[in-house]
């Protein structure tokens, strides 16, 4: 046994190893929409003279966080020639993780002026080390998303500011559309048996706010303040399907949404925005989806959906790929299938409703060059 | 297995220990089998009615909600018979989910080569089999702790697919031959997916009629219940423990070789996670962590019945977040139950 057993790891391991150098060989070049090397040290080193040395700390390989480090890379490159991105960290989407990863950043770049954070955890594992290496409120750090733990540090002053999505919007107006498909309000896109109806967008920006001690305070509400600016900011989606018939839902009409990773405080401005839809049409709108990062587990759960067949699913692909099949089983079984804040465009999905990913790279990266230079010009006054 | 229980006594009684082990597994299977049933009776008359003109009375039993969760459970199914196995023989291993995923990945990159469908099977399994090899040598030969051991599995396999994936993407399901999805995708009898149900109930059953009758992998009941005496009275111990760790390793392999035919795609995601539902769906099943105890046929049951309650508990509308406190109260509700009963039966 021991003999064999030592024949067997002598032949499978270089066959292992060929096996995976060959299929990857030619290295396949990454889609347009992606950035190079995500992950690693950036394809182009910035020059040591670089006046502000920034890190970026993302889960690389994931395509919404791959679209954001892009935006950031893009504009630094093009609108900030003073900024050198000097490395991307992966914080696996942990605290724990990013504090790790930061930390190790701080100590190889004792001159590092900032960190942009480009998912929910970023931020809060960017200040857990920035605190521990008693630089708060020296370094710059710009995060994503409006979480209470990043809300806190921006009112104490570690985050300088936070990109925030609308996850509320995405959940309102996308059942709004799925409802006006269901009761012939709207037509699907490329559908042309009923050429008078409107067809529903097939993608909507729901767009980002800049978070920061300003206003901070808004954003402590299930909606994260989306909710008491919707009639200021998208008065067209609260007018949407005003004049629809009185009554003609359904009994029992259920739309069903389906996040990932859904035991984080992200989602709950998505389930305040289907909260408030599902009580202004009169319909039942569920939340569901696994607590990790499952996304055979969501596909499992998008299955079941689909048995029940709801008036309508909004889901967040946690894998393009992975959801792409069941997506497209819930369209050919009729279905109406609308993708939120993760996009899976090679399904036969109708719509996708949710962030603009590049641009929010772009908008961070702007507030980090802002930020950069307000510091810049604090540190001689202070001194 | 407890103190005091048959599998305890010398190999030299093995037939009445066969027997009383044989009942005590009957007895806890059934009372798995009638609680999965109550499980069902419950979310059928929670979901009533069904949709119009859909003839199943419940949107629990309708057609479609149980054909996809018949096709839901496969890679758990799968797992489960590799894992049940091991922890029979003393043992657990946490790396399965990410083996999963490395098979996979491995066996549409020989697939992308442009080998015949047999041989990036074979790649596949080979890797499962590689691994539980290496995860059987550290535990049986150099005698380390299989959370250790199948802990740095666990990372190795799981940084593997990273690296690659992150290198060079994830594989798109235009990439692959029409023959390996078929065996994922296919529809038949209004299935999609129709032959991983088939491919899974096959080793469940294959693995349960194997491990209850033949002789040397049931000596892995002996070395669970207590090593020593196994190897006092013959068996070689670190060869049939290292085997059950090459079996695991090999179901693991093949539910990720279902995993990636299912959804046309390798990606670092798979079976993240999946090791905790497993080991915790064997312990539903009747087996006993300290080992000597379970069977495929149980652990089998305990993923019906783990994930008939998640999908119940989505169909009537609980969160997410409560359907793992109430699947992890289940988990240490039946433990307790074993153990008050185990004592019982101890006097």
């Amino acid at each position: 046994m021991r003999l064999h057993a030592r024949w067997a790891m002598l032949a499978v391991v270089p066959l292992l190893v060929a096996v995976l150098l060959a299929s990857g060989c030619p290295k396949q070049e990454p889609p347009t929409t992606e950035p190079p090397q995500a992950g690693g040290p950036v394809a182009k080193q910035p020059p040591a003279e670089a006046k502000y040395k920034v890190v970026i700390s993302t889960r690389p390989g994931q395509w919404n966080l791959d679209e954001r480090v892009r935006g950031y890379k893009e504009t630094i490159e093009k609108d900030y020639p003073e900024i050198g991105i000097v490395q991307v960290i992966d914080d696996e989407t942990k605290y724990e993780v990013g504090q790790k990863q930061s930390s190790a950043m701080l100590a190889k770049f004792p001159d590092l002026a900032g960190f942009a954070g480009v998912n929910a955890a970023s931020g809060p594992g960017i200040a857990a080390a920035v605190k521990a290496a008693g630089q708060s409120g020296k370094i710059v750090v710009v995060a994503m998303d409006g979480d209470t733990p990043i809300l806190n540090l921006i009112k104490e002053g570690t985050i300088n500011a936070s990109v925030a999505q609308r996850q509320y919007f995405m959940t309102y107006v996308g059942v709004k559309y799925l409802y006006g498909l269901k009761h012939g309000y709207f037509r699907k896109p490329g559908d042309t048996s009923n050429p008078d109806l409107p067809e529903i967008p097939q993608e909507i920006d729901t767009g980002t706010v800049e978070v920061n001690k300003g206003n901070v305070e808004d954003f402590y509400t299930p909606s994260q303040g989306a909710k008491e600016q919707l009639a200021s900011d998208h008065p067209d989606w609260v007018s949407l399907l005003s004049d629809r018939k009185q009554g003609e839902a359904e009994p029992n009409e259920l739309y069903v949404c389906i996040g990932i990773s859904t035991g984080v405080e992200y989602w709950n401005a998505t389930k305040a925005g289907l909260e408030d839809v599902g009580k202004e049409l009169g319909v039942k709108c569920k939340f569901e989806g696994p607590l990790e990062h499952r996304p055979d587990e969501q596909a499992n759960i998008l299955d079941q959906a689909i048995a029940r067949k709801p008036a309508g699913i909004l889901i967040a692909p946690g894998n393009p790929e992975t959801l792409k099949l069941y997506i497209n089983k819930a369209i050919d079984a009729g279905l109406n299938v609308i993708c939120f804040d993760t996009d899976a465009p090679d399904s036969k999905r109708l719509a996708y409703y949710g962030t603009s990913n590049y641009e929010a790279g772009v908008m961070g990266a702007h507030i980090l060059a802002r930020e950069l230079r307000v510091k810049s010009e604090q540190a001689p006054a202070a001194k | 297995m407890g103190e005091g229980s048959p599998q305890r006594r010398e190999p030299v009684e093995q037939g009445s220990a066969r027997i009383a082990l044989a009942n005590v597994a009957r007895l806890r299977e059934v009372v798995t089998f009638l609680i999965v049933a109550a499980v069902i009776v419950f979310f059928h008359f929670r979901t009533l009615p069904a949709h119009p003109g859909d003839p199943t009375p419940s949107v629990f039993l309708s057609g479609s909600n149980i054909r996809a969760l018949l096709v839901g459970i496969t890679t758990e199914a799968i797992l489960v018979v590799g894992m049940a196995i091991v922890i029979v023989g003393g043992g657990f291993d946490i790396s399965v989910g990410a083996v999963l995923a490395l098979a996979g990945l491995v066996t549409v990159q020989t697939l992308k080569l442009g080998v015949p469908l047999p041989i990036g099977l074979l790649a596949g399994l080979a890797t499962g089999a590689l691994c539980g090899l290496i995860n059987g040598t550290l535990v049986a030969r150099l005698g380390m702790s299989p959370l250790i051991a199948t802990l740095g599995m666990m990372m190795a396999a799981r940084g593997l697919v990273t690296v690659h994936v992150h290198n060079y993407g994830a594989t798109s399901s235009t990439d692959l031959p029409a023959s390996y999805l078929a065996l994922g995708q296919a529809t038949v009898a209004g299935t999609q997916g129709f032959w991983i149900v088939v491919i899974a109930f096959a080793v469940v059953l294959v693995g349960d009629v194997l491990l209850r009758n033949l002789r040397w992998l049931r000596q892995a009941y002996y070395i669970g219940g207590n090593e020593r005496a196994a190897a006092l009275s013959g068996i070689n111990v670190p060869r049939v423990r290292a085997v059950t760790f090459v079996i695991c390793g090999v179901t693991a392999a093949l539910a990720g070789i279902m995993n990636s035919a299912r959804f046309g795609t390798a990606t670092y995601e798979a079976g993240m996670g999946v090791e905790l539902f497993v080991i915790a769906e064997c312990v539903i099943g009747g087996a006993s962590l300290v080992g000597g105890q379970g069977t495929i046929l149980g652990a089998f049951l305990g993923v019906v019945l783990v994930n008939c309650v998640k999908n119940g508990l989505t169909q009537v509308g609980v969160p997410p977040d409560w359907q793992y406190v109430i699947v992890g109260g289940a988990l240490i509700v039946f433990v307790t139950a074993d153990i008050i009963l185990a004592r019982r039966r101890r006097g």
